[in-house]
């Protein structure tokens, strides 16, 4: 990697190069950690197809071995791997046949969508919900708002999909349950989004439940505290309207800690994107990597992985840096 | 007409069927028919890969030599007549003059050599063993195709359907990798519907093939199969009318009754004579107490069969005696050793056998696996165990992935008891030979005989059914060996499974041949909406 002139660099780049530095060092040991905890799984992609199809013929399979180069030690397959991943060619999924980079091309999209749209849609109302809730501590929409961010807290998403299935979709009919968007019609472009929206309403509402219990009672918790603050009494003594002292002055210093979370959880997200891309037949890449470990495709699943890492990296190496916009006595060293 | 011991509620089921056939009305073109599918196909060429799910897609898109109806009679498909020479040795097919692939180019006999010898003769893991009886295939002209054997293959015909036979455009394939092709995504064939696109992780969309060689079919306009991978959102997708179709018993079995008494609802079993699946506990024949034949025995008489078809499979199915599925007519069983309920004889049989309850009631110790699909192989296991708790052997069940499970039976073999099923295919000398075949022992390879049974007379007796020409002879050869199986238990048969697809009323005449789903819909029609 480049290197600034020593003199040049600021305290800026030195904590970002420092960082990606890490995150190299992070990205290395995953894929040698995957790579290894994949083939500690016993049984290969051989043996999948030969079982999907319930092939009983050994010539069959030592040819599929030999043709996905299992038949070579790890160690070498190991460093093939590595070798190809250095050149960015993350091979061929041993299931689809097709290049690796253009499957994940194909799916993650649809995850990403999935994933802003449910993280900043829980980001939004689970603020919204906490302020709300700290506001009128001890009253009635207190109440009502923990008993909703406890129920929220507590029901698995995959249950909220189905609850949200059925009633939307068997009972009402108002809503698709399955899929990304209606491909068999020829769409413009303002109803292709539409029908998207349409789509996308129930999952990302059936993921984002409990991301919004977490930040409702982390941004509940956090005004509290900041609430009874020196410079708060400050703001109210100066006679200013209690709305302004709530966004300009409680909200920002209680966003930190719920800023510091979301980072964090976009790791999480990928993982609970599994079971609603699962139960909403969604199109995405959580189920893609789930289906793949299950085929013992390796190349697919580390591809997936390998860019997963570098996501969810390169996300928490983001929330730092907005950290000091957001707290300018937050410096970076 | 497939003749089953239904249970009352699916009667009702069967009723609605022949009320939908009774009404004959004359078929109306147009409409899409849409089919969930529960896992996505890696690629869409069945003539290497025989999974349901790319199956039943390929089957729309390209054709077979003949067509089984549902009593078992062989229709044309791409040949129209064909001739077996009386030794067996000869197989001549006329093929159907004018077909053309779907891009334009005409159909030939040598699209029908290159598929035999070079594509499913190859690479179909199912029914490679029985083309490997073909030394070649003549061509004397474009629209004859000769079979030259190298013995005769009783279950040849058979294994010739499109689900497993599918005949592959020569001029694309030849000269390539067959796994490795791009048409594999993007296929070429000559049956009723055409490829148009696949949306990875969510859908696969079919339309009318116009140039289609039957004139005037197939009536509907577009087949689109959506990938919806859990099992309740596939059943609440056919509620709410999203999907026609779930096939291949993939709606919870607990749910598809409730499902098929809906008004808009079918259920029926019919169209899975090709795939006919029987369930058993697999015996490691080799294990030290397990290897003898009256310990086997005695474990079948602790295992109320009735209770697992009922509370377990739902009713879809009959209790079996042997591990040949009943719809297979050609090898029905005669009389068999019955095994009826009865824990005081499993007692009686083991005490004799030298295993007698020990100070602390036990027996001997067991582990029990599973093959890790549905819910039925766990619960199958969870109550083999209950079962063997009450003659005092004392088991584990223990938990893998499938990977993992085909390594352990088939490879470490480190296994004791294991709940399983096998597809019997077609002909059980495609589906169950297999299995108890003692030259089929082959460590490492699935759906080998995993047991390690070993029985010269069965050996001989499925290597006569395997060439033998004449449909009687062979039907007593099927008794004979079915009769030895079930005295000496490599496994204990379960249940002979029914297998269901759930499917919208709208849809017309969608299992009228003997592989079901995976025929090419060109008569399948959909019915207006009142």
């Amino acid at each position: 990697m480049a290197v600034n002139p020593p003199g040049r660099a600021t305290g800026r780049t030195r904590y970002i190069l420092r960082r990606l530095g890490q995150a190299l060092a992070v990205l290395v040991i995953v894929v040698v950690l995957q790579f290894f905890l994949l083939h500690l799984a016993p049984g290969d992609i051989a043996d999948v197809i030969a079982g999907e199809v319930q092939a009983s013929d050994p010539q069959f399979i030592a040819k599929l071995r030999a043709d996905f180069g299992l038949d070579q030690s790890l160690l070498v397959q190991l460093g093939l791997f590595a070798w190809h991943i250095l050149q960015l060619d993350f091979g061929n999924s041993h299931a689809f046949n097709v290049p690796v980079i253009q499957i994940i091309a194909e799916r993650l999209p649809a995850t990403l969508l999935l994933m802003t749209t449910a993280i900043g849609s829980a980001f939004v109302v689970g603020s919204m919900l906490g302020m709300a809730a700290a506001m009128k501590v001890g009253r009635w929409p207190d109440v009502v708002i923990s008993v909703l961010a406890l129920l929220f807290y507590a029901t698995p998403a995959f249950l909220a999909g189905i609850a949200l299935i059925l009633i939307f979709s068997v009972h009402l009919n108002w809503l698709p349950m399955t899929g990304m968007a209606t491909t068999w019609v020829t769409h413009t472009s303002w109803s292709y989004f539409v029908d998207v929206v349409k789509h996308l309403v129930m999952p990302m509402t059936a993921l984002s439940l409990f991301y919004v219990a977490i930040y409702t009672r982390l941004m509940r918790a956090s005004m509290l505290e900041v609430m009874n603050l020196d410079y708060v009494r400050t703001a109210r003594a100066k006679g200013l309207r209690p709305l302004r002292i709530m966004w300009r002055h409680m909200a920002r210093n209680a966003f930190l800690p719920v800023f510091t979370m979301l980072g964090l959880q976009v790791g999480s997200l990928l993982g609970g994107a599994i079971l609603i891309e699962t139960v909403f037949g969604w199109p995405g890449i959580g189920r893609l990597a789930f289906e793949g470990v299950f085929r013992r495709d390796v190349p697919l699943v580390m591809g997936i992985l390998f860019l997963s890492s570098v996501l969810v990296l390169s996300v928490s190496l983001l929330i730092d840096l907005l950290y000091t916009k957001l707290d300018p006595r937050i410096t970076m060293r | 007409m497939r003749v089953h011991s239904f249970s009352a509620i699916l009667f009702a089921g069967v009723l609605s069927l022949f009320a939908s056939v009774a009404s004959a009305q004359a078929p109306v073109r147009g409409g899409t028919l849409t089919i969930a599918l529960p896992t996505e196909p890696t690629q869409l060429n069945s003539a290497i890969d025989t999974t349901q799910q790319v199956k039943i897609v390929a089957g729309k898109i390209f054709s077979g030599l003949v067509k089984y109806d549902l009593n078992m009679k062989l229709q044309p498909d791409l040949a129209t007549s064909w001739a077996v020479s009386k030794d067996g040795l000869k197989i001549t097919f006329n093929l159907r003059k004018g077909v053309k692939w779907h891009d334009g180019k005409p159909f030939t006999s040598a699209d029908v050599a290159f598929s035999v010898m070079k594509a499913f003769g190859q690479y179909n893991g199912l029914v490679r063993a029985v083309f490997a009886n073909v030394e070649r295939v003549d061509t004397p002209d474009a629209n004859t195709a000769v079979f030259i054997m190298k013995q005769p293959a009783a279950a040849i015909m058979n294994a010739l359907p499109v689900a497993t036979a599918t005949i592959l455009p020569a001029h694309i394939y030849d000269n390539t990798d067959v796994r490795q092709n791009p048409a594999n995504q993007k296929p070429i064939g000559t049956g009723p519907f055409r490829f148009v696109e696949w949306q990875r992780g969510s859908s696969i969309v079919l339309e009318r093939n116009p140039d289609y060689f039957e004139k005037g079919k197939p009536y509907l306009d577009r087949i689109v199969f959506r990938v919806i991978p859990d099992t309740q959102s596939r059943g609440a997708a056919l509620e709410a009318g999203e999907v026609d179709m779930i096939y291949h018993s993939t709606a919870a079995a607990s749910d598809a009754r409730r499902l098929g008494a809906l008004p808009n609802i079918e259920l029926t079993t019919y169209g899975y004579i090709f795939d006919s699946t029987v369930c058993f506990v697999e015996v490691n024949n080799e294990h030290p107490i397990l290897g003898k034949a009256e310990v086997r025995r005695a474990l079948a008489y602790a295992i109320d069969r009735k209770f697992v078809l009922d509370n377990i499979w739902f009713g879809f199915g009959t209790p079996a005696n042997t591990p040949i599925h009943n719809a297979l007519k050609q090898a029905a069983a005669g009389a068999v050793p019955q095994y009826a309920y009865n824990l005081a004889q499993a007692e009686k049989l083991l005490d004799e056998a030298g295993y007698k309850r020990g100070a602390d009631g036990v027996r001997f110790k067991l582990n029990i696996d599973f093959v890790p699909f549905g819910d039925q192989y766990s619960r199958m296991a969870q109550y083999v165990r209950q079962q063997l708790t009450q003659i005092g052997v004392q088991a584990e069940v223990r938990n893998t992935d499938f990977p993992g499970w085909i390594r352990r039976i088939w490879t470490t073999h480190d296994w004791d008891l294991n709940m399983s099923a096998i597809t019997n295919a077609s002909d059980p000398s495609i589906g169950v030979q297999r299995a108890y075949w003692s030259k089929n022992i082959v460590p490492g390879t699935p759906f080998t005989n995993g047991t390690h049974f070993k029985n010269a007379e069965v050996d001989k007796l499925f290597e006569q059914v395997a060439v033998e020409q004449n449909a009687t002879k062979r039907k007593a050869q099927f008794a004979s060996l079915q009769k030895i199986l079930a005295t000496e238990l490599p496994v204990l048969p379960l249940v002979s499974i029914d297998q269901f697809t759930l499917v919208n009323k709208r849809v017309q005449n969608h299992s009228t041949l003997a592989d079901g789903v995976y025929s090419g819909y060109s008569d399948v029609w959909i019915k207006a909406a009142k």
